[in-house]
């Protein structure tokens, strides 16, 4: 039996290094990504930019392990908190290896003008040396009101994974080191922009220039080249914002999300087939924001918007793959109760018809987190009740093939709370083609006690409810495709 | 001497051992039938009469059998009642299909379908309180439609029923007395509804191919045992003899015989004959992921490894000759049964040993598996070296070579599962299946810092981990 190890046991360690995370990295400390999880666009281009802040400011050893949640340290919304750490260092034949581990807590739907209304920021922050955590660090940041509840209990439990990974790598090391030399992964990075390379072969090439106004004023504006060697993304003239804001690694991982799921293909996760990929964004646009701006929403809807708007533009291109448009964003709404509790829910729409099916109902588009959303759970954490969850049936548009339908939501509340909502496709819904019916915007209503309905005009905004008042929301309907015979 | 019969009936063989309960750790008889060529009646049927000196008084039934039917399409024929407004709760509670981004994402196939599931007015709250009393004659209808629609099963699922189940026990008797078999669990653990609907809805989805497959071993048993003598075990350690709330939890029998068989080891790594995981007899889950999402019962715990006997080989995206995370199963089966078109790791690890180990293992392993057949052993010859002609390679392309250098990734792949699994380093692992006798060797040379048991009877280990289990729990 061949004693020496495969060089692509290397991706297959990366496989089984990340898979029990909901998302991570593993890049080189020069800053080739090798492998990502992810759960959401945002993830896909932030995860290495963390780890590359960590490794450029806080000298490590194997150990010490640095947490951040700030978006322009390489982190995307408050609640989502990255853990960076090594997983090699001052090897001879291999360049230091770190790992970027993310993982969620509640989301707060804080609509703010700045990026500390938002939730706590934290910075990168050295919390483990030596593998000992440094409790002092964590109260610190556990005693802030707005921190995620249950850091501590997330973190000790995550360690305990990180270092199983970290001992298994050096186990293999001290058997043969060649699996993980600096010439396979070069070999390994360039098998992968080969692969990418071909799949781009199988598209026509061409160029197409869009202008997409979003329904918050924002105005993308993007010329897109396509070739076999490379796709470039120019955003000149895309606007600033105040409130959507995204952060540019933020940016690539929309691209690269719009470009594998148009390809419909999986595509290798790193630096190989990333170096395809060439996005320029203008410094002071919204997409390439930088601190204090707040990045709740662009980091949520915006990357949402800005891969729409790259499908629409390859659609030009390739005109045999446009679907109709699903509703690529889901309608999110918050309750902060006047006893301080805070719930947050995310609605899913439905997806766009394709000239061969319909599309699917009330299925989150961008986004692979699994939100624990229990109705039990909720109604015995939670001052409210869940009266009802059903398709939105109808709200798909009707054609050959329909647009898969939204989702319907009722909540009454127990306690006073400010209700907050965020909702794109209000005046744009996601789009029909070749003569089929659009889909149904979302819509927010809410029963007051006097019999009153208010539905909700903006697609932002907050408002007070009180006790025995019933919420009624509803998420966006994909379009339908082709006319109806 | 009291006899006793185990039976480990995985998706395409079964296995069959008798002991005498006085020395329960030798087997007195033991036989493996494939399935797809023989009846599980008849393969029962045929062991038990093979050996009338052995009168068996009970037998014990572990079944992963249904396996091979999750992720196809189940239901169809199973109603659902649940609370009002919530009728899609379940569905819109789904895995998606999708694990990338995708313009067509997808959830996986509903459970039942959607023109089954009814709504009734009644509501309890997170305190057990009933807000909305439940009005029986409600059902009515649904029972006059069930009828004319000819569906016999059907699951109750209301939300709170675990803090006070007075709606649920009001319709299930109500659905009962009009003679449907009803689903529905009264203890809650999971604090999550869903996680207790899908396993209502998973039992109900199995219950008729379990009753087909339990009437099949009764008529293997006729003659030597009757109905009330067969138990099956399920994944919580509970052996019943008719029991619809454990049909989904008996997919994890086999797993929880071999678990309770060896629970003084730290981790044990199975290489049976259909599938190889690594077990961690200590350990038990709360929850296990179904193709349709999380759902709650106690199980073993067990870790599959990315390789499977019956694994594909193909060329990968870096056009290497790798394992495919398609697992093929046994039928038609791997190349060397001469039906099937498709390598796998089964066909490699046998020209591996008879290229390497001569007339002695190949043997051993036409022993393990009787109906290899020498055209199909050509036939995969040929397919590799086609798959190799379309395959990067460091120049080598000798058969023996590739074979080895495959062997070797695989053993590779092996280890590295165990070791991000390990609970302690220090421990031993126990190796178990009808593989490890031939794979130990490998992993022994390959990863030597591990302390690596072999345990005697690996082969037979299935059927006996069954045999020897004591009366109902």
């Amino acid at each position: 039996m061949s004693l020496s190890f495969r060089p692509d046991l290397l991706k297959v360690f990366l496989q089984h290094t990340l898979s029990p995370f909901d998302s991570a990295a593993c890049l080189t400390g020069e800053g080739e990504l090798l492998d990502i999880k992810y759960e959401s666009l945002a993830d896909v281009g932030t995860l290495g930019a963390a780890a590359l802040t960590v490794t450029r400011y806080f000298p490590m050893q194997l150990g010490d392990v640095v947490i951040l949640n700030d978006p322009y340290s390489g982190g995307t919304t408050l609640s989502m908190i990255t853990i960076v750490t090594p997983l090699l260092l001052n090897h001879a034949q291999i360049p230091d290896l770190y790992l970027a581990i993310r993982t969620g807590f509640q989301p707060q739907l804080l609509l703010s003008k700045t990026l500390d209304e938002e939730g706590l920021r934290i910075p990168p922050t050295p919390i483990v040396q030596n593998r000992v955590l440094n409790e002092m660090i964590l109260q610190a940041i556990s005693a802030h009101p707005l921190c995620p509840a249950g850091l501590g209990d997330r973190l000790k439990a995550t360690l305990g994974l990180i270092w199983k990974r970290v001992d298994c790598f050096q186990t293999l090391l001290q058997k043969n080191s060649q699996f993980s030399h600096r010439s396979v992964i070069k070999d390994f990075l360039k098998s992968s922009r080969n692969y990418f390379s071909q799949l781009l072969h199988e598209l026509p090439t061409g160029e197409t220039k869009i202008e997409t106004r979003l329904e918050s004023g924002e105005l993308i504006r993007l010329r897109l080249e396509l070739n076999p060697e490379s796709i470039l993304f120019d955003f000149a003239g895309t606007s600033s914002s105040q409130k959507l804001c995204l952060t540019d690694s933020a940016t690539f991982g929309a691209c690269f999300g719009a470009v594998a799921a148009f390809l419909q293909k999986p595509i290798p996760l790193n630096s190989g087939s990333f170096s395809l990929l060439h996005v320029t964004t203008p410094l002071g646009s919204f997409l390439n924001a930088k601190y204090p701006s707040p990045t709740f929403k662009g980091m949520t809807e915006g990357t949402s918007q800005v891969a729409g708007a790259i499908l629409q533009a390859l659609g030009e291109i390739v005109p045999q793959k446009k679907f109709s448009a699903s509703a690529q964003t889901p309608t999110q709404i918050s309750l902060e109760f006047s006893g301080g509790q805070r719930f947050f829910d995310s609605l899913s729409g439905g997806i766009g018809a394709s000239p061969t099916s319909h599309g699917a109902d009330a299925v989150p588009f961008w986004q692979r987190i699994s939100l624990r959303n229990s109705i039990q759970e909720i109604e015995s954490i939670f001052p409210l009740s869940i009266q009802q969850v059903s398709l939105r049936k109808g709200s798909g548009g009707l054609g050959q093939f329909r647009g898969g339908d939204g989702l319907t939501k009722e909540y009454l509340v127990h306690q006073e709370a400010k209700l907050r909502w965020l909702m794109q496709h209000r005046k744009s819904p996601p789009k029909g083609l070749k003569g089929a019916q659009d889909g149904s915007p979302p819509e927010i209503i809410i029963e007051r006690k006097n019999g009153a309905r208010e539905m909700v005009d903006s697609s932002e905004g907050e408002t007070v409810v009180h006790i025995g008042e019933k919420i009624s929301v509803a998420s966006a309907g994909g379009g339908g495709y082709g006319k109806q015979s | 001497m009291s006899i006793q019969l185990g039976v480990s009936l995985g998706p395409s063989f079964a296995d069959c051992c008798l002991i005498d309960t006085v020395r329960p750790v030798q087997p007195l008889a033991y036989r493996r039938a494939y399935t797809p060529s023989e009846s599980i009646a008849g393969g029962i049927h045929r062991f038990l009469a093979d050996h009338p000196q052995y009168k068996p008084e009970k037998a014990i039934i572990a079944s992963s059998l249904l396996e091979k039917i999750l992720g196809t399409k189940l239901g169809g024929t199973v109603a659902q009642v649940v609370t009002r407004g919530f009728e899609n709760w379940a569905f819109l509670r789904q895995n998606l299909q999708n694990k990338y981004f995708e313009l067509q994402p997808q959830r996986t196939e509903a459970l039942t379908s959607q023109d089954l599931i009814f709504g009734v007015t009644e509501r309890v709250n997170h305190l057990g309180e009933v807000e909305k009393s439940v009005d029986v004659s409600e059902l009515d209808f649904i029972i006059s439609k069930l009828k004319l629609m000819q569906v016999e099963r059907v699951c109750v699922n209301l939300l709170f029923s675990g803090k006070n189940s007075v709606h649920q026990k009001k319709i299930r008797q109500y659905f009962q007395n009009a003679g449907f078999e009803v689903f529905s669990t009264d203890t809650q653990n999971a604090a999550d509804e869903i996680l207790t609907w899908r396993k209502n809805l998973l039992n109900a989805s199995l219950s008729g191919s379990f009753k087909e497959i339990r009437a099949e071993i009764i008529a293997g048993c006729e003659g030597f045992l009757s109905a009330d003598q067969i138990e099956f075990l399920d994944g919580d350690s509970h052996q019943f003899v008719e029991d619809n709330s454990r049909i989904a939890s008996s997919l994890f029998g086999p797993a929880r015989a071999l678990s309770d068989f060896y629970k003084d080891s730290p981790q044990v790594l199975v290489l049976g004959l259909e599938r190889w995981f690594i077990l961690k007899p200590h350990l038990k889950n709360s929850q296990w992921m179904s193709p349709w999402g999380p759902l709650s019962g106690d199980v073993p715990d067990i870790q599959d490894l990315k390789v499977q006997p019956t694994s594909a080989l193909f060329v990968d995206e870096s056009e290497q000759l790798n394992f495919s995370a398609d697992v093929l199963g046994f039928e038609p089966g791997p190349m060397a049964l001469g039906r099937a078109l498709k390598p796998t790791v089964f066909d490699l690890l046998h020209l591996h040993q008879t290229l390497f180990h001569g007339g002695d293992s190949a043997e051993n392993m036409s022993e393990i598996f009787p109906f290899i057949q020498a055209n199909g052993i050509a036939k995969f010859k040929d397919t590799l070296q086609a798959m190799l002609r379309n395959a990067r390679h460091s120049g080598n392309t000798r058969l023996e070579t590739v074979i080895d250098e495959l062997l070797s990734f695989m053993i590779d792949q092996i280890g590295l599962n165990l070791l991000l699994e390990r609970e302690n380093p220090k421990s031993a692992v126990t190796c178990t299946g009808v593989f490890a006798p031939m794979l130990l060797p490998h992993l022994k040379k390959r990863w030597a810092e591990v302390y690596w048991e072999l345990c005697p009877y690996s082969r037979e280990i299935d059927g006996l981990s069954l045999a020897q289990r004591s009366g109902r729990a």
